[in-house]
């Protein structure tokens, strides 16, 4: 209410006042993004210095973040303007390859060429990585127009074959072309060794959320919310619904590609295998399981599901992690359901005890295929989580502080003025 | 080798392969009918079923057909089971659950098959035993000596026996009370269940005859490959989608329609144009198809509205 | 000029002809009735306005301006609105937002401006809220303006659909049955505002309704069609001595008042 009336107000006072706030406003967000930067410079050096450039853990790390971009990137398609986007991977794809290729044919040269104006070479590399990422961007970008123009007229399931289809031809295509690997990889990248660190992924991690949560509270936005509650009524409202949903396809691409880029320079080598109809439904389920909608909640389930696959390469990672998750969604189906839902929650908690007991008694034998039991629990989960909570963790709506206050101060009276 | 034998060998293989993705597209086409769903699980139906036939023939000696029949009623039974487990009662939510649940189910089928059985393809036995065989050996003689045209002993199973089977199941569709039900629910869920249909039941025998056909055809791909691994149904299965949405997805003509029409185009191109692009073909009619006819060659695609 | 001009348009959906020949004509400022029996075209004849189907036959003019090969949200631009006959609002929206997606059709502001949040971005969020906010309260709806637009009461919520329309500044408002489910308190209510937005924002309205109170309120003239054919017009008075529109009424409990 408050911040309304301040609002109304300071346009009633003057014009030039509240240019003036508006400019103060300018300088904060400035400011604040200039602290983010250095901050995160900050914990880039201490991270390094404390794991070491090539720890395990940093590469954990490392790809969570990029994760959280992914699911943030198909939050925009998914989540915020209802398509079905099934070929996400796809435009990671694009990015990853088409920088790639340009660090590999051209990032020495172009290092040079940068030190060589005067800068140096400690300033050049970045700067060449920037370009890099534009390149990998735009890449994504004309992938993304290329794939959202035709399918307009698409909805629902036919969607989702469309995008596929189109992830699948991507990845045809790089298959076939020797110069960047082909089939048989795209091997070490060496003119620009190592570069991706910390700093850079969460920059764009942070860069990624911005963008979102702007783009939300913004005009655009609720345009292409409207598209996903009624894209009938959003059209009689005015709304130009081609342009937007051409918009999330494309915004969400360039994101991506982002991503992908990161993901090359990070691993130093491509497989297109890397980018199939598993990667992409990897994401989907990343939105999924956070809520589409909610930037906190695909974030949140990006670094769940990432731990969770790492978790999950060791027996008894896989052991513990499966009872685990099992348990919190049973607990999550018999907390919010009536009678029905118990003999369900009853029957896979069976099951998976059933799947425990399996995996201890066969535990020797099971040792050279962690790999397959991964993903059969990983598909079991999945199927549980859509069976008991297809809603993902936060719905549609942000993780506040607020609601968890309100959701916390019934439990907190109860305790300062003891039994009643 | 001539031009008359090379467009033959090419026509036979199109056609062979174009009955198997008919028989396939048609699993998807009725379930799209009658759920709007894509069931994502279905090429992994025929996965197994061709497991169950390599098992049944060379563990238990059984003859083909009779590996063939254990198959398909395993496999519809499979189907039913999913339909029951992981797709009833999601009927109420929003589309988008139903089909994350089917990539599961398929991811899980891929998977334990895989953990059960090893990655690497095992060779499934070509030859077909018994009078059967020496049937479809003379058969192909004969084409061989008047037709001039090179034809398998397999190749000739497999286009009989999908033949029959297409015919079988046109009448079934057309003749009896539940292809009657099932073109009923495909239009209208709740007006069926009005009119006293129980859609429940009939739905499950939907699944499980499409899964009973994704069986035969399972069973017909290993005989013709021949070799079975956990990864088989993945690609026949995209393809066979891509036939029934090329038909009209959820027109049962069109499934058989598209199924060829598809079999037919791969073929050719990889014969006469070259094989590497063969996988693109399917992906490349899908995406034109989508573009400029979604309902199909026959019109009838069933796409969902605003 | 007439504001709206709809000639002999014909739509055919299969095999079934939803309107035949319909002419119809609206002058600025008027406020004029569509009634007939379910499945008259009534609707139909709204969608084809708003572009959600296209007419075999016809031909369609607002201000002069043809409208036929333009999309919905083009048509919306030019001063066309309306509202839905089963009420289709942004559910999972919020009451305020519902309005603002409707108000902001020309957005001031690109899409690097918003990721940016620059001053001129923000002003003109600003602007836009309070648009948005003013307008609710002319609906008496401003105190609900944060609460999810499915959690509104179906009274409301009809409000709340006229009010989205209205944000779009529409030149020419269409409302498909705002009175449907309303008892008679309710709809003595959206008479009176029905009156009131039309002089406030100096509207012209064409509404569909089955409620022969509201009908017989407020409009200045009605158009009877049945079975796509217009089978009468004029004042309220003369429909409703007409023995046409009785005879296609036979059995409607509404015509006696």
């Amino acid at each position: 209410m408050k911040k309304r009336d301040r609002r109304s107000q300071s346009l009633r006072v003057s014009e030039s006042q509240s240019q003036k706030r508006n400019f103060f406003e300018m300088l904060k967000r400035i400011l604040l993004a200039i602290i983010i930067l250095v901050g995160l410079g900050l914990a880039d050096w201490i991270i390094s210095r404390a794991l070491g450039p090539d720890s395990y853990y940093l590469q954990i790390v490392i790809e969570v973040g990029i994760a959280i971009i992914l699911a943030v990137s198909l939050n925009l398609i998914n989540g915020f303007t209802g398509q079905f986007s099934l070929g996400h991977a796809g435009f990671a794809a694009v990015g990853a390859y088409a920088s790639a290729a340009i660090t590999f044919y051209f990032g020495a040269k172009l290092v040079d060429m940068v030190a060589g104006l005067g800068v140096g070479p400690a300033v050049a590399k970045p700067l060449v990585f920037i370009g890099v990422l534009m390149v990998a961007g735009i890449a994504a970008a004309i992938a993304g127009l290329l794939v959202g123009l035709p399918t307009l007229r698409l909805r629902g399931d036919y969607l989702a074959i469309a995008t596929l289809g189109f992830s699948e031809i991507i990845r045809l295509i790089i298959n076939n072309r020797p110069e960047i690997g082909g089939a048989a990889g795209f091997t070490p990248l060496v003119a620009l060794p190592k570069f991706v660190s910390f700093f850079w992924v969460y920059l764009f991690v942070i860069i990624t959320i911005v963008v979102s949560a702007n783009l939300l509270r913004s005009v655009h936005g609720r345009a292409l919310l409207s598209i996903r509650e009624d894209e009938l009524a959003s059209q009689v409202m005015g709304v130009p619904i081609t342009y937007y949903k051409v918009m999330a396809f494309v915004l969400g691409a360039v994101f991506a590609g982002f991503a992908g880029c990161l993901t090359a320079h990070q691993n130093l080598a491509l497989h297109p295998n890397d980018f199939d109809l598993i990667a992409s439904v990897m994401i989907v389920v990343m939105v999924v399981l956070g809520g589409m909608g909610s930037i906190t909640g695909c974030a949140l389930a990006a670094v769940l599901l990432t731990l969770l696959s790492y978790a999950l390469r060791s027996t008894e990672g896989l052991i513990g992690g499966c009872l685990l998750i099992g348990l919190a969604i049973i607990s999550l189906a018999l907390a919010g359901r009536r009678m029905r839902s118990y003999q369900k929650s009853i029957l896979s908690a069976a099951l998976l005890m059933g799947i425990y007991l399996l995996l201890k008694a066969s535990q020797l034998l099971l040792e050279q295929r962690l790999a397959e039991l991964r993903m059969l629990l990983f598909s079991f989960l999945l199927i549980m989580l859509m069976l008991t909570r297809p809603q993902g963790l936060f719905g549609a709506r942000e993780f506040s502080l607020a609601r968890l206050l309100e959701y916390l101060r019934p439990l907190l009276r109860r305790q300062t003025h003891g039994p009643a | 080798m001539g031009e008359f034998e090379r467009f033959g060998l090419y026509f036979v293989q199109g056609l062979a392969w174009g009955s198997v993705y008919a028989l396939i597209a048609l699993g998807y086409t009725m379930v799209y009918g009658v759920l709007r769903l894509i069931n994502f699980a279905h090429g992994d139906i025929l996965m197994v079923a061709a497991y169950i036939a390599l098992f049944a023939i060379t563990l238990w000696h059984l003859p083909l057909l009779l590996a063939l029949l254990l198959a398909i009623a395993a496999c519809a039974l499979l189907g039913a089971l999913i339909e029951r487990g992981a797709y009833r009662p999601l009927r109420n939510q929003p589309r988008l659950a139903a089909l994350i649940t089917a990539i599961g189910v398929s991811l899980f089928l891929e998977n334990l098959a895989q953990l059960l059985f090893g990655a690497a393809p095992r060779p499934f036995p070509t030859e077909i035993g018994g009078r059967l065989g020496a049937l479809m050996a003379l058969a192909s003689q004969r084409c061989r000596q008047s037709l001039q045209i090179q034809i398998e002993p397999n190749q000739i199973f497999i286009i009989i026996t999908s033949a029959g089977l297409l015919i079988l199941l046109h009448l079934l569709v057309s003749r009896t009370r539940f292809g009657r039900a099932m073109r009923a629910i495909s239009f209208d869920r709740e007006a069926a269940s009005l009119m006293g249909i129980n859609t429940d039941r009939i739905i499950s025998l939907t699944f499980a005859l499409g899964s009973g056909l994704a069986a035969v055809a399972g069973v017909l791909i290993a005989l013709g490959w021949p070799k079975v691994w956990p990864l088989l149904g993945f690609s026949p299965g995209i393809k066979a989608f891509i036939a029934a949405v090329l038909g009209g997805i959820g027109s049962i003509p069109g499934a058989v329609l598209g199924g060829m029409t598809l079999g037919m185009a791969e073929y050719m191109t990889a014969g006469y144009i070259s094989s590497d692009y063969k996988d693109a073909i399917a992906f490349a009619i899908l995406i034109i198809i989508l573009l400029i006819r979604p309902k199909g060659i026959t019109g009838k695609g069933m796409i969902e509205k605003a | 000029m007439a504001l709206l001009e709809a000639q002999n348009c014909t739509v055919r959906f299969g095999g079934l002809t939803a309107l035949s020949g319909f002419t119809f004509m609206m002058e600025q400022g008027e406020l004029v009735g569509l009634i007939g029996p379910n499945g008259a075209g009534k609707t139909t004849f709204f969608n084809m306005l708003t572009g959600l189907c296209r007419p075999a036959e016809g031909s369609l003019h607002f201000e002069g301006k043809d409208l036929i090969n333009l999309p919905p949200n083009a048509r919306t631009h030019l001063g066309l609105a309306r509202t839905f006959q089963n009420i289709r609002l942004f559910a999972n929206l919020s009451v305020l937002d519902n309005v603002r997606v409707a108000c902001a059709h020309s957005p001031r502001y690109g899409l690097a401006r918003a990721i940016l949040q620059t001053p001129l971005g923000l002003a003109e969020e600003a602007r836009i809220h309070d648009r948005a906010m003013k307008l609710l309260e002319t609906f008496g709806l401003e105190k609900h303006h944060a609460l999810p637009a499915r959690n509104l009461p179906y009274g409301e919520q009809r409000r709340l659909e006229i009010a989205r329309a209205l944000a779009t500044n529409p030149k020419l408002l269409l409302l498909d049955e705002p009175a449907a489910g309303m008892n008679p308190f309710e709809t003595q209510e959206l008479m009176r505002l029905i009156r009131n937005i039309r002089e406030q924002f100096n509207l012209t309205v064409l509404l569909i309704e089955h409620d022969m109170r509201l009908v017989m309120g407020i409009c200045e003239r009605v158009v009877v069609l049945d079975h796509g054919v217009e089978i009468a017009a004029g004042t309220p008075e003369e429909i409703r001595r007409n023995p046409k529109v009785i005879e296609a009424y036979l059995g409607e409990t509404d015509v006696e008042r």
